[in-house]
């Protein structure tokens, strides 16, 4: 820093902005950095939980009748894999990357709620270990990830089994919704003067999609939840045709939400690639309007094609035509997409890191798993693979390549930037082929299997059908992809301590968390940045800018806890925002909620109902110190 | 746009992000109940009566006046919020006052017309019934939540200064108010649609 | 014309398209379903008769929607934008997806239209 002011101004913004390090600020942190590193840690263990679930899985079918795995078994392990997978790793890993990158990358010094932050993080994982829960005692949800009825119905699913799963999403919805709520505002309210809405980076484009399609599309997933819970503890009718109820009604509900939900895995991760492909192809990204919007059609579309889940129920042709319309048209924005991606590469000067070789292995795998994808839209051929391996590879392909791959590229890209620290690049590579090459050798043999008519989620299989090989390679190409995902634990791990010392900007990078340092300052910029394009850290005269405003005390807000509001069209400043500073309330209210939740699925109405209460006091004593009191 | 300089603090223009943040909440609530109509429409649509045999018709009167109450709640919390904008603690006080008693006569108004539907036909007999226990239950719940929160905000404007953090607290909550009402007109028309 | 009305024009441009296709999706699923489900018979709907009308309804605001969005692109051509661009960014993003939502609110009506009432 060159004069006192500047100095005077930063020691001033950071004693505001320090949280001191210990117990207490590990339980009331409301720093999204914090926050944000917590979702990446918690939900790569339950990425790791799911994976020991696979594994199981695959040993069990490596061989015909291998008898490892029994049925009950088998069923449990299906079933949580699937939905740890979805809702306790894919999603909260990538809210984690847009917890610590949003406000950076738009120039804000903290989310617009970061109260609501912590509380997300804090339900995220109540309601990760109620789930997980009911693997000790015995009850671990056991109708595979989607729960249709009527198996999942009391008369056919008498345990907890199904109430852990009701149960366990709503709790895990409070926490997504609110993250949802919290990006959109911060997204739209917060940003950098001069961002205006063509000047908002990708990645925070791809959250935005996803919080808007979370915050809509979750509520038919929580109504079908509420309605088979009052079905299985009350007595009441929903899904059960002779007394009027309907079992696809079930499977509407459950897809209204599930369709989304698969973009709102994806567009997140594509955020990502868009993040890292202008990096390191040395240009901006090509043709940003038509990325922008590819992300937010999709995700609109998104919300009308969940009926091709359907396609084998016997639903009216017209019906299905509807949906089989927008399932063709929705390949478009992607196609979009990854056109873009290839101009900006052929049209740039790559450089290949670690990070870019997860995208290059996105862009492969992704394209494959879409291509199924289109064929599955012709329904006469979906009818004759339906709820065989075919679809387990399809989704494997497009879950996988659009979202895994991108998160470990997200790990690699951005770890100099949270660590202060590189990677091992030579680990990472060798990770990377043994990912890439486990990952295709796991799952390109189910396509076979699917069309030669293995069914999925069968514990075992007769030897003489032709299946056994395709097995087999499955099964050694998923400890393949295993040890590709421990070497790049290993490196994660070593490198922290080990690694070479990154420095603000180590990849040469155009976001606005690139122009501070690593890791950033609790205050994330000394004075908050003005932005004139797209690529605001390639804009090298603005951020000299930048450090001359901090020494003439503009834009510094160093007066107390605070942000800049701005409008959400052009990026004029409108405000300043007091933002509140660490509170225990997050973590009590969660905790309360956690209480609520176990006392419904042991039946406790009464207390249920006092926990309620003692919820909603909670909530109360959150809202009684304002911020900046 | 001019060069940002030193920004002079709280200007305060267009709404405080508590009322987006509200705005986004009501969306989420407004698609959890649209999907429960759906689902009411998607059965209806499958029955070959409706209500079922040996059900009766839904109560029209009764149901109606108690959601012509409860819209006129939507009054005394536009006052609230009004007043509260404009530094007016006695007026916000009232108008929360209204709001929390007339909210509260709705509900045993409910509770009441309930009961005695359950006597009638109870939520466990048949879809028809589970449906309109579960959207009228729903509804009720969100009453009961509002109410409670006008309280909460009476207690802590009662004794203490009109921040603009209050402010903004009943500014979003007018409009959670004002949502539950409309949405009370969809779930009367959607329950008394089979005998309209 | 004035800013104002540009700009209402231009919303128009980027709106209309999209939830013209979701009204055809909502209102032509709900007939459709209404008109086949076992409950149906008291109500005597003609799905391809009102399948049409959701088609020419729907179609229609989406082409106007499209012709806003042309309207706004051209007057952003004409030097009618603003210095940071985002009102060319969202008079190509409304042209775009207007084009999309055009095509797929057509090929929807027409796939309906051309297969057997209720059939399964």
């Amino acid at each position: 820093m060159a004069t006192t002011v500047g100095r005077e101004e930063v020691e001033r913004l950071e004693e505001t902005w320090h949280e001191a390090p210990g117990l207490k600020t590990f339980l009331t942190t409301v720093d999204h950095k914090k926050i944000g590193t917590r979702y990446l840690v918690t939900s790569f263990a339950f990425f790791l939980a799911a994976g020991v679930e696979a594994l199981a899985m695959r040993t069990q079918l490596a061989r015909p009748e291998a008898g490892a795995i029994g049925p009950d078994l088998y069923n449990k392990l299906f079933s949580m894999h699937g939905i740890t997978m979805i809702f306790l790793f894919v999603t909260p890993m990538l809210n984690g990357f847009g917890n610590y990158l949003v406000p950076l990358q738009i120039g804000s010094r903290d989310m617009a709620f970061p109260r609501l932050n912590a509380f997300s993080y804090w339900v995220f994982l109540g309601s990760g270990l109620f789930l997980y829960s009911s693997l000790l005692v015995g009850y671990a949800p056991n109708d595979g990830w989607f729960n249709y009825t009527p198996l999942s119905e009391k008369a056919y699913t008498e345990g907890l089994n199904i109430d852990y799963y009701n149960l366990g999403l709503l709790f895990l919805t409070i926490s997504s919704t609110a993250g949802a709520i919290n990006f959109i505002v911060t997204i739209f309210k917060l940003r950098a003067p001069g961002m205006s809405l063509n000047r908002i980076p990708l990645f925070c484009w791809g959250i935005l999609a996803q919080s808007f399609s979370l915050v809509l599309a979750l509520p038919a997933l929580s109504a079908a939840n509420i309605f088979l819970e009052l079905e299985r503890r009350f007595g009441f009718h929903f899904f059960d045709r002779p007394r009027g109820g309907d079992p696809l009604l079930w499977q509407h509900l459950f897809w209204i939400f599930g369709h989304p939900d698969v973009y709102i895995i994806f567009l997140p991760a594509v955020g990502i690639v868009s993040a890292i492909v202008p990096v390191f192809s040395r240009r901006p990204i090509v043709g940003y309007p038509w990325m922008a919007l590819a992300t937010m059609t999709t995700a609109f579309i998104g919300f009308g094609v969940w009926v091709h889940h359907m396609f084998a129920t016997g639903l009216p042709q017209i019906t299905m035509t509807f949906y089989a319309a927008a399932s063709l048209i929705i390949v478009i924005p992607s196609g979009v997409q990854i056109f873009g991606w290839l101009a900006t590469m052929l049209t740039g000067r790559p450089v290949i890191r670690s990070p870019f070789l997860y995208v290059l292995g996105f862009i492969v795998v992704f394209v494959v798993g879409g291509v199924t994808g289109v064929m599955f839209a012709a329904i006469p051929f979906d009818q004759q693979v339906t709820d065989t391996f075919f679809v387990v590879a399809h989704f494997h392909y497009v879950l996988f390549g659009g979202a895994v791959f991108p998160i470990f590229a997200a790990i690699h890209f951005w770890f100099p930037k949270v660590t202060g620290r590189m990677l091992d690049e030579r680990l990472a590579q060798v990770s990377f082929w043994f990912f890439f090459v486990g990952f295709n050798l796991t799952f390109f043999p189910m396509h076979v299997l699917g069309l030669y008519g293995m069914p999925r989620r069968v514990y075992t299989y007769q030897p003489g059908l032709g299946w056994d090989f395709y097995n087999l390679l499955a099964t050694i190409g998923a400890f393949t992809l295993a040890l590709g995902i421990l070497g790049t634990i290993v490196n994660v791990v070593r490198s922290r301590t080990r690694g070479e010392i990154a420095g603000d900007d180590p990849w040469g990078a155009n976001t606005l968390e690139w122009s501070t340092s690593s890791p950033p300052p609790d205050f994330n910029f000394a004075s908050i940045p003005v932005v004139r394009s797209a690529d605001p850290n390639w804009d090298f005269e603005d951020r000299v800018e930048d450090g001359l405003r901090l020494e003439r005390r503009e834009l510094t807000l160093s007066e107390g806890h605070e942000t800049i509001g701005s409008s959400w069209l052009d990026g004029d400043i409108e405000e300043v925002h007091e933002s509140p500073s660490e509170s225990p309330w997050p973590l009590v209210l969660a905790a309360c909620l956690a209480v609520l939740f176990a006392l419904l699925l042991t039946g406790h109405w009464v207390m249920a109902a006092i926990a309620c209460g003692v919820c909603l006091l909670a909530w109360a004593g959150w809202h009684l110190k304002e911020p900046g009191e | 746009m001019s060069e940002p300089l030193a920004v002079p603090v709280a200007l305060q223009r267009g709404r405080p992000l508590a009322w987006w943040g509200m705005l986004l909440v009501l969306a989420t609530e407004g698609a959890l109940f649209g999907t429960m109509i759906a689902s009411y429409f998607y059965l209806r649509f499958r029955a070959p009566e409706w209500p079922p045999r040996g059900t009766p018709e839904p109560r029209v009167l009764e149901p109606t006046l108690l959601t012509l109450l409860l819209v006129a709640t939507s009054l005394p919390m536009a006052v609230a919020v009004w007043g509260a904008r404009r530094q007016l603690a006695a007026r916000a006080r009232a108008g929360l006052v209204a709001t929390a008693v007339l909210g509260a006569v709705y509900l045993a108004g409910v509770a009441w017309l309930l009961r005695d539907e359950w006597d009638r036909s109870p939520a466990t007999k048949e879809a028809y019934d589970s449906l309109f226990f579960t959207l009228q239950g729903a509804h009720a719940a969100h009453v009961l939540l509002g109410v409670l929160v006008d309280l909460y905000l009476l207690a802590s404007i009662a004794h203490r200064p009109l921040t603009q953090y209050r402010v903004n607290g009943i500014w979003a909550m007018g409009l959670y108010w004002h949502f539950v009402n409309a949405l009370a007109v969809l779930v009367l028309l959607t329950t008394i649609s089979p005998a309209l | 014309m004035t800013d104002r009305r540009r700009e209402l024009l231009l919303w128009f441009g980027l709106a209309a398209p999209p939830l013209a296709w979701a009204l055809e999706l909502v209102v032509g699923y709900g007939v459709d379903d209404a008109s086949c489900a076992r409950g149906s018979m008291r109500w005597g709907i003609d799905d391809h008769l009102s399948q049409a009308g959701v088609l020419v309804v729907t179609g229609s605001i989406a082409v106007a929607g499209l012709l806003a969005a042309v309207w706004s692109f051209r007057a952003v051509r004409a030097g009618r934008g603003d210095p940071r661009g985002r009102t060319e960014f969202l008079a190509v993003s409304a042209l775009s997806a207007g084009l999309l939502f055009v095509l797929l609110t057509v090929m929807t009506g027409l796939g309906v239209l051309f297969l057997e009432e209720c059939r399964g």
